[in-house]
């Protein structure tokens, strides 16, 4: 029998309370075999919520470049300065953003990522959303507009999460607005 | 929630934060109105076609009230085909001022400039399609016109 329930004075002279997982000793286990110990911090949130960042223009055609052209910057402070960096955990979601063709500065860009990267649209033709990074045609419409364009979905974001101690600052690329959900820890 | 803006009133972004997280906001350089009630994961405008109106705020207006939609701009342009040769002359209208005029000719700007007379005149050297951009952040929705020269 596997002796896994310890409280008091443990192998080391600590005091202390340990539940180790099944088939290991509690005297001897390491942390990673605890199921419990009161040694263990739990981290608490900081700062938990959702943000709305808007890409910003960018591109060959400045004011009038595609969104997300430009890098965005946006800070996010928690209310409160800690005594070092906490983890910040974020979730980022692109929609979709309609991108006319027949528009002179939009085709160019977009035929020379298309060239790039993108096969040849066909009808109906759908591609999964890639909402993490790249670009993507989700769904193209021929015939949309005059003989010579169509209308197509382009979703894309890329974002980085820089964690400071007062605040943290996303940097993000986006082809439409990104909603981004965080959550700010902290280990005591 | 907090709607974030630039200076014109451009809308940067939207947070979520109680009453006090404002000052915290301002302590990071961003200007805000505050949208009691609302939250940012439901943001029931468009981010994009919307603007703060950076005016009514600093007049004391309720922050609500600050926010705005974007208008359509409606250009006119006497003729969509002009010769070229420098000769022939289009004239486009219903430019507010200050707004930049761009003038693309395949993907490639050829001009920009800011225009407080409220048109422009375009003629044409090359035998082309000349794009005129018009965009007047944070008001209004950008448009073009084109004009062929022949």
């Amino acid at each position: 029998m596997t002796w896994r329930v310890l409280r008091g004075r443990r192998e080391d002279g600590s005091m202390g309370f340990d539940i180790s997982k099944p088939g290991y000793d509690v005297r001897y286990a390491d942390k990673m075999h605890m199921a419990f110990s009161s040694d263990l911090k739990i981290p608490k949130v900081v700062k938990a919520g959702t943000a709305t960042i808007n890409p910003t223009n960018g591109g060959f055609v400045k004011s009038y470049g595609l969104p997300g052209g430009d890098q965005t910057v946006f800070p996010v402070p928690y209310g409160q300065t800690l005594p070092f960096c906490p983890v910040v955990v974020a979730v980022g979601k692109c929609d979709h953003w309609l991108v006319p063709l027949n528009t002179l500065g939009n085709r160019n860009i977009i035929t020379g990522l298309w060239g790039k990267y993108i096969t040849p649209i066909y009808e109906n033709f759908v591609m999964p959303g890639d909402l993490t990074y790249g670009t993507n045609l989700n769904h193209a419409t021929p015939g949309y507009g005059d003989a010579n364009s169509v209308m197509v979905g382009w979703a894309a974001c890329a974002f980085l999460i820089e964690a400071r101690t007062d605040q943290f600052i996303v940097r993000f690329n986006g082809s439409s607005p990104m909603t981004l959900k965080y959550l700010v820890l902290r280990y005591p | 929630m907090y709607v974030l803006h630039k200076d014109d009133g451009s809308i940067v972004g939207v947070v979520t934060g109680d009453k006090h997280y404002g000052a915290d906001l301002t302590r990071v350089g961003h200007q805000w109105i505050y949208l009691a009630s609302e939250d940012a994961s439901a943001v029931s405008f468009d981010t994009m076609t919307t603007y703060v109106d950076v005016e009514r705020k600093a007049a004391g207006a309720p922050h609500l009230e600050c926010l705005r939609s974007m208008e359509p701009l409606t250009l006119t342009v006497d003729k969509t085909e002009i010769d070229a040769g420098g000769e022939d002359v289009a004239h486009i209208a219903g430019i507010p001022a200050g707004a930049t005029v761009q003038v693309v000719v395949d993907g490639q700007m050829e001009f920009q400039d800011v225009v407080d007379d409220g048109e422009i005149e375009l003629s044409a050297a090359d035998a082309t399609v000349y794009e005129v951009i018009v965009s007047s952040a944070p008001k209004y929705l950008s448009a073009s016109v084109q004009v062929v020269a022949r």
